[in-house]
């Protein structure tokens, strides 16, 4: 082994134990390490959930009518000849106000074809009460906060009101409103979407909007491993004019671009921990060298090149970086292998469990660790500490062995 | 029959330090050649020079003036970063202050001067073993320096400077930390390693009765060696 190495190493960890400079440093670098990947695991679950909530409820690529569409087995053909599309499904929507023992609100409703839907849409695993299978063109499905506003339960009779209704009353008709039962609630964990939506078929949604057979577009399911990207392309370039092609990403693209934002934040203002980490290496490092000026003296005296003793400083910040990194990664993983507890201590602890759930609307935190930010964390750590011997490593090399021998 | 080459040979070495707005000489001249496996010793009055000389000697710093040849290479061309490299085979030095490594033991101690000169095998692993067991220090290798004695120390530090089989020992006041009787011991153990190595020794010290057991007794004054 190379005296460098080997004396680092020994610095580091003399004769078989860990000095306390090695300890304090490695456990900043790893607390820095740990916080940053709970955190960007925490946000990266959060975005992760709400891309597989937004892609249950929309597929991953929506087609949209400017207008309206006509839903022929022309078009239907073309879409399922464009390759990496595994199923799609009409939708229409709009707008109602729904009434329920005078509690009136003003949701979105989504029409679905129901049977073709569920290929697409897997409505079936967030309805938390009733069931998918009953509906029917008499019947709707309502988000849990709406049920809960208008204090609708299964089975309750709710009635809609249309814009069509105005229309028709412009023309001197009236139009009564649709009563219908409430077949199902479903939850899906997003605030907008629970709080203001009413699910229902495609021709129950058709006849309250008066659409005939037309259609406002279709959600598409593609097959695993297609680009969403790359299928969008290609049905844009398949289809007519007057729809347009969205990924999921692109119909939400503000709502991602503050995920994002919030991501980026976090994992920047996070940096700075491993920073202070970094500068704690290096005061210590500091510190060695001038206690032990006369030993780099020694070195030198003893044949050792300048070269040798900056590395063998260099390699101690490299070493308490890696140490560091792998402690703060165990760490991090524990952190978020026993998330849930955690959370669930701090809220019995604080607001009562019950509170705690009802507010942030989740009874578990999520947690997705992508690879690209671990390799990230990684680097970063590593580099920091590394750079942090750096200065010491410098002043080191620069002692020249006759004064360092004569310092007190 | 010695070698004719000394293993060591200074011409004229002249050093001079900045003191205020004045230029304090402290070596004026200075000559010296050691033959191999010759033992010599230095005295002088503190601050006569005797560390510079030393320091000179050693290729640590440079002189002002003056040539220096480890034996037939004119050390005095080299850079430092040259003298450096040949410095771990060619000489090893004992301080007054013994400078062991405090992370490492005894016998990993010795081993650095080998570290330092290239890769340490079995060969490099017995010598210091060896070593250790001449100066007396066959069950201590595995105690860090913090558990030794003074004169224990110092014992580790000579072991430390012959390990490369260098061809000179120089000493700075390698008993100016110790009593009496220590003080005694090191310098006999010193003259008889280096005796048995055939390594020469240039002992700089303040005690006549440590000079007097050296082969060649030499006495710096007003820059000059006599």
């Amino acid at each position: 082994m190379p005296w460098p190495v080997y004396l680092a190493l020994k610095q580091l960890f003399p004769t078989g134990r860990v000095s306390f400079f090695t300890l304090i440093s490695v456990v900043g670098v790893g607390l820095g390490v740990a916080l940053m990947l709970v955190s960007t695991s925490v946000m990266g679950g959060f975005g992760h959930q709400i891309e597989r909530m937004i892609i249950d409820t929309q597929g991953e690529v929506q087609i949209r009518a400017r207008g309206l569409m006509e839903p022929t087995p022309e078009l239907e053909k073309t879409i399922a000849a464009v390759p990496g599309v595994a199923a799609f499904a009409p939708f229409a929507q709009g707008i109602v106000m729904i009434d329920h023992a005078n509690h009136p609100a003003l949701p979105v409703i989504q029409g679905y074809d129901i049977e073709r839907m569920k290929k697409v849409i897997p409505l079936e695993k967030y309805i938390v009460e009733g069931s998918v299978d009953d509906l029917d063109d008499d019947s709707v499905i309502l988000s849990s906060v709406l049920a809960y506003n208008i204090g609708a339960h299964v089975g309750a009779k709710v009635s809609i009101y249309t814009p069509l209704m105005l229309k028709r009353a412009n023309q001197q008709e009236l139009l009564l409103p649709r009563v219908v039962r409430v077949a199902g609630i479903f939850r899906i964990g997003h605030q907008q979407l629970d709080s203001s939506t009413v699910i229902c078929g495609l021709r129950l949604m058709q006849d309250l909007y008066g659409l005939r057979h037309q259609v406002h577009g279709y959600n598409v399911r593609l097959q695993p491993g297609a680009s969403p990207d790359g299928v969008a392309a290609k049905l844009n370039l398949a289809l007519i004019a007057d729809a347009e092609v969205m990924t999921w990403f692109e119909s939400n693209a503000d709502f991602q671009a503050v995920l994002s934002f919030e991501r980026n934040m976090i994992f920047f203002l996070l940096t700075f921990i491993i920073i202070v980490a970094a500068f704690s290496i290096t005061s210590s490092l500091l510190v060695t060298v001038v206690r032990k000026t006369r030993e780099i003296g020694l070195l030198g005296a003893m044949g050792g090149r300048a070269r040798d003793v900056a590395i063998c400083f260099c390699l101690q910040g490299l070493s308490v970086g890696l140490a560091g990194t792998a402690v703060g990664l165990a760490g991090g993983r524990a952190l978020l292998y026993y998330r849930n507890e955690i959370v669930h201590v701090i809220a019995r602890a604080t607001m009562g469990e019950g509170t705690f759930v009802k507010f942030y609307q989740f009874s578990s935190l999520p947690a997705y660790t992508a690879n690209r930010d671990v390799v990230l964390i990684i680097v970063f750590s590593i580099l920091a500490s590394t750079l942090a011997g750096l200065i010491p490593a410098w002043r080191a090399a620069r002692l020249k062995p006759v004064e360092a021998l004569r310092s007190e | 029959m010695s070698d004719p080459v000394p293993v060591l040979r200074a011409a004229g070495l002249r050093k001079t330090y900045p003191s205020g707005d004045r230029t304090l000489g402290v070596l004026a001249g200075v000559g010296l050649a050691v033959a191999p496996g010759e033992s010599v010793s230095i005295r002088g009055e503190s601050g006569s020079g005797k560390s510079t000389l030393l320091n000179l000697l050693a290729g640590l710093d440079r002189p002002d003036a003056g040539e220096l040849f480890w034996r037939t290479e004119a050390a005095h061309q080299l850079s430092l970063g040259e003298l450096t490299r040949r410095r771990a085979r060619f000489l090893g030095m004992v301080f007054q202050a013994y400078y062991l490594i405090p992370e490492i033991d005894a016998l990993a101690n010795v081993l650095m001067a080998a570290r330092l000169a290239g890769p340490v095998g079995a060969a490099e692993r017995e010598r210091a073993a060896a070593l250790l067991r001449r100066v007396g220090l066959a069950e201590r290798g595995h105690h860090p320096p913090a558990h030794l004695s003074g004169g224990e120390r110092q014992r580790v530090a000579v072991a430390r400077a012959l390990m490369n089989r260098p061809a000179v020992i120089l000493a700075d006041e390698p008993t100016g930390n110790l009593d009496e009787r220590t003080g005694d011991e090191a310098i006999e153990l010193l003259l008889g390693v280096c005796a048995e190595e055939r390594t020469a020794l240039v002992l700089v010290t303040h005690n006549a009765a440590h000079a007097a057991k050296t082969a060649r007794q030499l006495y710096l004054h007003n820059g000059q060696l006599a």
